[in-house]
C-alpha cells in the first residue's frame, strides 16, 4: 500500500530534475551565444586588435548559430504541428501556451526589429552626403589643379633655360651649375632619350628621385619640344612628396630635364583633401559590408531573442500543462478504475495544490475501496468457514452465490450452478421446490396475517423469513436412499433476492432420537415390569392349587398354559430388563484391559465357528469396563455371524486389533488401538448404514435392534469412535466391517 | 650571372595555361613560371594576367589598397612522417591609386612602380620577376619536389566592412588556382 507512495515522488524527482537540466543547458547555450554577440558589437564599435583579428570568425560563427537557431526554432515548431496532427495527448494545450507565450516574446521583438532595421539602414546611408562627396571631389579636384598650375609655371620658367644656346655646349657639371641661378629649380640634367644621363647637377639639398623618360612623354616631347610631368617621391603606397618634371628637346637632340619638389605646404594640404577622400570613398564603398554587418547582427539578436522566446514558451508552456495533463491523464486512469496512487507536484502553486488534491482524493478512493474489499473478504471467509451452508438465490431462483457449507451439505459443486436454477441438477429439484413453496407460502401466510396488501415492498425484515425442517431429497420414493435432514431458514433480501441458510441437523435428530428412545425404554420397562410379577405369581398359584384337582387330560393343559405364561413372561422381563439396560447408564468401572486376552476369553464361546484372529502382541492395555467390553465384543461378534451365516454355510469371520500412531496437535505422537471385525456377510444397506446405531433399526428378522444402539452407547462412554462401513471390492459388497478405536490406553 | 659562380643551369620552363587574346575572363591566371636557380638562389619568374571584376576595379579607383599575396611552396614527400616543407615564400604586392596625381602605385617591397592606367598597373602586379624564394641548397640536388603556386588578392588586409561584404561575395573572393608542378633541381652547388 505504501510502497506505490514512496516511488511516485522519485519519478516526479526525475522529471524536475530532466527539466532542470533541459534550461541549465539552454541558459548555458544562451550565455554563449551572448559573449559572441558582444564580442560581434563591440569588434564592429571599437577597433579592439584582438578581436579584428578574429572578427570574420565571429562574424561567420554567428551566421552559423544563427542559421541553426533558426532550424531549432523550425524543429520545435514541426514536432509540435506533428503531435498535433496525430492527436497526441496534451499538445493542444503546449501549442496554446506556447504560441500565447511566443507572440507575446515575439511581436515587440519582431516589431523592435523592423524598426531598427530601418533606422540602421537609414543611418547609414545618411551618413553618405552628396554635398560631402562633391565637396571633397572638388577640394582634390583643386589639388590637381594648383598641382597643374604649378606643373606649367614650372614648364614655362624651364622654357627660359631651355631656349639657352649654350646649353648645347656644356662640356661638364661644372658648367651645368652655373645655371643653377637662372631659374628656381632643384636639379638640372642632360639626358638621352633613353634616360641616360650626360651631365647632372643638384641646384638644392633637396633630395631628388631619379626619373625615367616613359614612351608617351618622349613622344609628346618629340611633338611639342617640351614635356612635363609630376611625380610622386617615396616607396611607401601613399607618396610622401612630389616633384615636377619638366623636359625639353635641345638642339644637339640631347634632353634638358629640370626637377623641383613641390611646395610642401601645398603638398600638406592636397594629402590632406586626398586622404579625406579616400576615407570617405572607403566607406562609402563599404556601406554594403556595414550594413551586412550591422543587419546581421541585428537578425542575429533578433534570432535570439525569437529563440529564447519560443523556448521558453514551450518549456514553460509543458511546464504549465504538464499538471493539468497529469490531472487528465489521472481522472482517466480514474475513470478505468485505476485507483493506483497519482503523481503529483511539490509546486506552492495552485496547480500544485490541485494535482495533491486529487491525489488525495484518489487515496481515500482507493483507501475505501480496499476498506471494502478487506470487509468483503473477511465476510467471505466467514461465509466459507460456516459449517451451515448458505445460498444466495435471485428473484428466478437461480443461483447468485453459495459457501463452501452449501456445497458440502448439498454434496454437488456449486460453483457450476452459478447463475442456474438448483434443478440444474436433478437431484436437487426436490430441494428447490420445497424452498419455493416455502418462500411463497411465507408470503401468502404473512400477507393475511397482517391484513395488508400482497405487495413484497410491504413486507418488514421480520416477516420475510421463515425456518423449516426439510429433507434434501424425496424419500417417498426410495426408503433405502435416507434423505439428510436440513434445518433451512430462507429471507427474502432487500431488491428480490433470497438467502437461504441450512444446516444438517441428521445427526441431531438421530441423537434426539437415542435419547428419547431411552427414556421411553425406561418408562415402558418399569410399566410392563410392574404387572409382570404378579402374572407370573399367579400362573404359578394357579398351577400348583390345581395340580391333583382335575383330570390328568386337564391338568396336562393347565401345566402347558402355566408354564407357557411363565416362561413368556420370564421371556418378557428379559425383554424389558434390556431396555431398561438401554435405557439407564451404568457408569462403568475403569480398570486396565488387555484387549486380546479379553477376544481370547470370549472367543471360547463361539468355539464351532471359523474366526480368524489377527491381534498385535506390543498393543498396550486400554482403560475400559471389563464387563461391558466384553458386551461388546460379544454383539459385534453375533451381528457378524448372524449376517454371515445368513449368505455363507461357512462364514469367515476376521478379528484384528492393531496400533496406530497418530500424531496429535501438539506434535506428540499418540498411541491409539483399533479393533476391527469383518465379516463376508451381505454387508449394510444404505438406510440402516445411516442409522444402525439407533435403537429398533435392524435388518435381522428376529433382532431386537438395541444391539448396535448399545454398543454405540458403551463405546461413546469408553471415549472411543465406532465406524461401520461395507467392504467392498469394485462396487461389489463383500461384507461389513465394524471398526473402533480406542483412545484411552492405561 | 654568367661567370665566377658558374652555375650549371637547368632551367624548368613550366608554362601556365597559355591564355591568348581571349582571355578576359575576370580573375587571376597564371601565364608563364619559370623556377631557376640564380647564383646562389632560387629565382622566380612569373606572369599573371589579373581581371578585376568591375565591383573591385571601382573599389581601387576609389583608392582602396589591395595586396596581392604570391605563394610558392615546395614540399618533398616522405614515407616516416610529414612532408618536408623546404620553401615558403609569400611576396605581397600592393596595388593603390593617387586621386590627386591619378595615377597607380604598385609597390613591391622597396621598389615602386607608376602606372597611368590600372590596367597597365595589373600587367606590372602581374609580373613577378627575379623573385628569389630560398637558397639553393635548400633543395636537394637531383631529388623530385612537388611545387605549388599562387596569387591572391588578400582579404584580411582590406577594411573591416569590406571583409564582411567578402563573406558571401564570390567576386571579392580573387585568387588564381592552385598551380602545382614536380620537378628535380639540378643545379652545379656552390663553391665547387
Amino acid at each position: 500500500m505504501n510502497e506505490p507512495l514512496i516511488t511516485y515522488p522519485d519519478r516526479m524527482i526525475a522529471g524536475q530534475y530532466g527539466i532542470k537540466k533541459e534550461l541549465t543547458a539552454f541558459l548555458i547555450l544562451v550565455f554563449v551565444l551572448a559573449i559572441l554577440l558582444l564580442g560581434l558589437l563591440t569588434g564592429i564599435s571599437a577597433d579592439a586588435k584582438f578581436l579584428s583579428q578574429y572578427f570574420v570568425w565571429l562574424y561567420s560563427i554567428n551566421i552559423i548559430v544563427g542559421v541553426g537557431l533558426l532550424l531549432v526554432i523550425i524543429g520545435l515548431i514541426v514536432t509540435l504541428t506533428i503531435r498535433w496532427r496525430q492527436g497526441f495527448f496534451g499538445t493542444k494545450l503546449i501549442a496554446k501556451l506556447a504560441m500565447i507565450f511566443g507572440l507575446v516574446g515575439v511581436l515587440p521583438g519582431a516589431i523592435l526589429y523592423s524598426v531598427s532595421l530601418q533606422f540602421v539602414g537609414r543611418s547609414i546611408e545618411s551618413w553618405f552626403d552628396v554635398n560631402v562627396e562633391s565637396a571633397l571631389e572638388s577640394g582634390l579636384q583643386l589639388g590637381r589643379n594648383s598641382f597643374e598650375i604649378s606643373q606649367h609655371e614650372f614648364l614655362i620658367v624651364g622654357t627660359q633655360l631651355a631656349t639657352n644656346q649654350q646649353l648645347t655646349k656644356i662640356k661638364s657639371n661644372q658648367e651645368l651649375k652655373d645655371f643653377c641661378q637662372t631659374i628656381p629649380t632643384d636639379q638640372i640634367s642632360i639626358i638621352d632619350e633613353s634616360s641616360r644621363e650626360f651631365f647632372s647637377v643638384s641646384c638644392s639639398i633637396q633630395e631628388i628621385q631619379e626619373t625615367v623618360l616613359s614612351q608617351e612623354q618622349l613622344f609628346e616631347l618629340k611633338k611639342n619640344n617640351q614635356v612635363s610631368s609630376i611625380e610622386e617621391v617615396g616607396t611607401t603606397p601613399e607618396a610622401e612628396a612630389y616633384q615636377l618634371n619638366a623636359f625639353y628637346l635641345l638642339a644637339n637632340q640631347r634632353i634638358l630635364k629640370v626637377t623641383k619638389k613641390l611646395d610642401p605646404t601645398l603638398v600638406e594640404s592636397a594629402k590632406v583633401v586626398q586622404k579625406a577622400y579616400r576615407d570617405y570613398q572607403e566607406k562609402s564603398l563599404s556601406r554594403l559590408g556595414l550594413k551586412k554587418m550591422y543587419i546581421g547582427s541585428l537578425t542575429l539578436t533578433m534570432f535570439l531573442a525569437l529563440f529564447i522566446a519560443i523556448l521558453l514558451a514551450l518549456i514553460l508552456g509543458r511546464q504549465l500543462a504538464r499538471p493539468l495533463l497529469m490531472l487528465l491523464r489521472g481522472t482517466q486512469a480514474v475513470a478505468q478504475g485505476d485507483l493506483s496512487p497519482k503523481p503529483q507536484m511539490n509546486t506552492p502553486d495552485e496547480l500544485g495544490l490541485l494535482t495533491r488534491q486529487f491525489s488525495n482524493m484518489t487515496k481515500q478512493l482507493s483507501d475505501a475501496r480496499m476498506s471494502l474489499q478487506q470487509s468483503k473478504d473477511f465476510s467471505e471467509s466467514v461465509l466459507a468457514n460456516l459449517t451451515a451452508g448458505v445460498c444466495v438465490l435471485d428473484a428466478s431462483f437461480r443461483l447468485v452465490i453459495a459457501n463452501e457449507g452449501a456445497k458440502r451439505i448439498l454434496e454437488k459443486d456449486l460453483n457450476q450452478l452459478i447463475g442456474k436454477p438448483l434443478s440444474y441438477y436433478p437431484q436437487l429439484l426436490h430441494f428447490e421446490t420445497t424452498i419455493k413453496d416455502s418462500f411463497k407460502t411465507n408470503q401468502v401466510s404473512i400477507g393475511s396475517d397482517e391484513q395488508v396488501p400482497l405487495e413484497p415492498n410491504k413486507i418488514t425484515s421480520s416477516e420475510k423469513s421463515w425456518q423449516r425442517q426439510i429433507y434434501l431429497y424425496d424419500n417417498s420414493k426410495d426408503q433405502d436412499n435416507v434423505s439428510p435432514i436440513l434445518l433451512a431458514r430462507g429471507t427474502e433480501l432487500t431488491g428480490k433476492q433470497y438467502i437461504i441458510v441450512f444446516d444438517d441437523i441428521t445427526e441431531v435428530i438421530a441423537a434426539q432420537r437415542s435419547i428419547a428412545w431411552g427414556e421411553v425404554a425406561q418408562r415402558l420397562a418399569h410399566e410392563i415390569k410392574n404387572p409382570l410379577t404378579p402374572i407370573q405369581l399367579s400362573a404359578e398359584r394357579i398351577y400348583q392349587k390345581l395340580t391333583g384337582k382335575m383330570s390328568e387330560e386337564q391338568e396336562d393343559i393347565v401345566a402347558k398354559g402355566t408354564t407357557t405364561i411363565i416362561a413368556q413372561v420370564q421371556a418378557m422381563k428379559t425383554m424389558v430388563n434390556n431396555f431398561r439396560d438401554f435405557g439407564k447408564k451404568p457408569s462403568p468401572n475403569m480398570v486396565p484391559v488387555n484387549l486380546n486376552t479379553l477376544i481370547q476369553d470370549i472367543l471360547g464361546l463361539y468355539e464351532g465357528t471359523h474366526i480368524e484372529l489377527k491381534l498385535d502382541p506390543e498393543a498396550p492395555e486400554i482403560l475400559g469396563d471389563p464387563t461391558q467390553l466384553r458386551q461388546v465384543i460379544h454383539n459385534i461378534l453375533q451381528n457378524s455371524i448372524d449376517a454371515a451365516t445368513e449368505i455363507h454355510s461357512e462364514p469367515e469371520i476376521q478379528i484384528r486389533t492393531e496400533t496406530v500412531n497418530y500424531v496429535g496437535l501438539v506434535n506428540q505422537t499418540e498411541k491409539l488401538i483399533r479393533l476391527s471385525v469383518a465379516d463376508n456377510g451381505p454387508g449394510f444397506s444404505p438406510r440402516i448404514l445411516s442409522r444402525a446405531f439407533e435403537p429398533y433399526v435392524t435388518s435381522k428378522v428376529k433382532g431386537t435392534g438395541l444391539g448396535l444402539a448399545v454398543v454405540k452407547k458403551i463405546i461413546d462412554e469408553h471415549g472411543a469412535r465406532i465406524e461401520l462401513k461395507n467392504r467392498m471390492r469394485d462396487t461389489v459388497i463383500r461384507g461389513a466391517r465394524i471398526s473402533i478405536l480406542f483412545e484411552r490406553l492405561a | 650571372m654568367k661567370h665566377c659562380k658558374k652555375l650549371f643551369v637547368t632551367c624548368l620552363l613550366i608554362l601556365g595555361s597559355i591564355c591568348s587574346g581571349l582571355a578576359f575572363a575576370e580573375g587571376i591566371k597564371l601565364r608563364q613560371l619559370q623556377v631557376e636557380p640564380v647564383e646562389q638562389a632560387w629565382v622566380i619568374n612569373a606572369s599573371y594576367q589579373i581581371e578585376l571584376p568591375p565591383d573591385l576595379s571601382d573599389a581601387v579607383k576609389k583608392g582602396i589598397t589591395f595586396n596581392f599575396l604570391t605563394e610558392f611552396n615546395v614540399t618533398r614527400g616522405r614515407w616516416y612522417w610529414f612532408e618536408e616543407k623546404p620553401i615558403t615564400a609569400i611576396k605581397n604586392i600592393k596595388l593603390s591609386y593617387q586621386p590627386l596625381t591619378q595615377q597607380y602605385r604598385v609597390n613591391v617591397g622597396a621598389l615602386t612602380l607608376s602606372a597611368n592606367s590600372l590596367e597597365e598597373a595589373l600587367i606590372q602586379v602581374g609580373a613577378i620577376a627575379g623573385w628569389q624564394v630560398a637558397e639553393l641548397s635548400a633543395l636537394d640536388n637531383g631529388r623530385q619536389y612537388d611545387a605549388a603556386i599562387r596569387m591572391r588578392l588578400d582579404l584580411s588586409q582590406l577594411p573591416k566592412p569590406f571583409q564582411i561584404n567578402a563573406l558571401n561575395a564570390r567576386e571579392w573572393n580573387l585568387a588564381s588556382d592552385w598551380h602545382q608542378f614536380s620537378f628535380v633541381p639540378r643545379y652545379k652547388p656552390v663553391g665547387k
